[in-house]
């Protein structure tokens, strides 16, 4: 199975490539691709859309052949071409954060793949934490993190260390990839000195993790708790 | 008993308080500090006491969340520490100011091991925000998360604490 994916044919790389511009040149702009129409504020950093993310999902998967279609948008948020497209439209819009859209349509392209320039002999590094409060989550986003931005490791390590399937890991670094806040390393110093985990503190580690799995029992709530409790009693008898 | 303690600051205690409150569930108490919890005897700063929560982990296993607001020049030296939490009001118009102050007034030993960073009331000001502190912890030459929060969410405080603690176990 192909584990990498070209992050040059697609839609996210279009929308990325919008955003420096908008933001290079202070307007809004107003991209198309597929037919879809995205509006980005480089003021606010935010990007509107009007779809729904179950039309949006499969864009992130298609090639783009397509060349992008972008407008200026005359006077901005007060221009009668914003109000049209935002304020009277009958379509589903959608105004996101910049790094909330970037991450979530970075997974929805990676799909579990990685960025066909990274090599994987390479350490990777991540230069800040994403927002992970705001942003999608999945499971491992944190320990991967964790990592990422304590040592020196390369994406195979970090799946290694965890014991995890790669996917994790892969779809992880694409997403900060496109934030702009992983990379592979270059520097000739990190690949002679890799550092490698620390060394292992069994008590620390199963107290850490003690730990989270509490927080992590505390925050699942069924949502609903009368049909949570049928469920648990049909399955016990 | 195993007690673990992690650091809450913040230049205002009620922020820790609610921060406490939601993670626990319970409404933090106060306590005039025990030489048990510290490594020097120097009880001296921490005199009027300082407010805590518990978080039950399993039977003989509790960590407590201790809340020192922005108590300066602080000397002692906690038993069992695992990492210090920094809750920064986002409406401010200095978070840097208020980051290194809090920051100046504490021994740079509570940030070495583990360190995250929360901030609260960042409406639109979020990436702005992140992006101040974020470049003010590469100056300090300190790694942390950065996470925005709702200080009434227990999802958004339980993540700043599990950021913490994985930094812990994973810093090289």
């Amino acid at each position: 199975m192909r584990v990498v994916y070209d992050p040059e044919k697609t839609i996210l790389n279009s929308i990325k490539k919008a955003m420096e511009r908008s933001s290079y040149e202070k307007k809004l702009l107003q991209l198309t691709n597929f037919d879809k129409t995205f509006i980005i504020d480089p003021i606010k950093k935010t990007i509107f859309t009007f779809v729904n993310e179950s039309v949006l999902r499969p864009l992130c998967l298609l090639e783009l052949r397509e060349k992008s279609s972008i407008k200026k948008l005359k006077k901005g948020r007060m221009g009668t071409r914003f109000k049209k497209l935002v304020e009277n439209s009958e379509l589903e819009v959608k105004e996101w954060q910049w790094d909330e859209f970037l991450w979530k349509v970075a997974l929805w392209t990676s799909r579990g793949k990685l960025p066909k320039d990274i090599d994987l002999r390479k350490p990777v590094y991540l230069s800040e934490w994403p927002n992970l409060t705001r942003l999608q989550t999945f499971p491992y986003a944190a320990e991967i993190a964790a990592i990422m931005s304590h040592q020196v490791v390369t994406l195979n390590d970090i799946t290694s260390q965890l014991g995890i399937e790669q996917r994790f890991v892969f779809a992880f670094f694409s997403a900060a990839y496109a934030l702009g806040i992983a990379d592979s390393s270059n520097r000739q110093s990190d690949q002679l000195f890799e550092q490698k985990a620390k060394p292992y503190d069994p008590k620390l580690n199963s107290s850490v993790k003690n730990i989270i799995n509490k927080l992590n029992k505390k925050t699942e709530t069924p949502k609903n708790p009368i049909k949570e409790i049928s469920r648990k009693l049909k399955g016990s008898v | 008993m195993n007690t673990q303690n992690i650091l809450l600051l913040s230049s205002d205690k009620t922020n820790d308080y609610i921060a406490i409150k939601s993670l626990t569930g319970a409404k933090p108490t106060k306590q005039i500090i025990k030489e048990s919890l510290i490594k020097k005897n120097n009880l001296s700063v921490l005199s009027n006491g300082y407010m805590y929560g518990l978080l039950p982990v399993d039977g003989d296993h509790v960590v407590r969340l201790i809340s020192l607001g922005s108590l300066g020049n602080l000397k002692v030296e906690l038993k069992n520490h695992l990492g210090t939490v920094i809750l920064l009001d986002g409406s401010g118009q200095q978070l840097v100011k208020e980051l290194t102050q809090l920051m100046s007034n504490q021994r740079s030993k509570y940030f070495e091991s583990s360190l995250s960073i929360a901030i609260f009331n960042t409406a639109n000001k979020s990436q702005f925000n992140r992006e101040v502190v974020n470049n003010e912890l590469r100056r300090q030459k300190l790694k942390a998360a950065v996470l925005d929060i709702d200080l009434h969410n227990f999802k958004d405080i339980s993540l700043v604490i599990q950021s913490l603690l994985l930094s812990k176990l994973y810093c090289a």
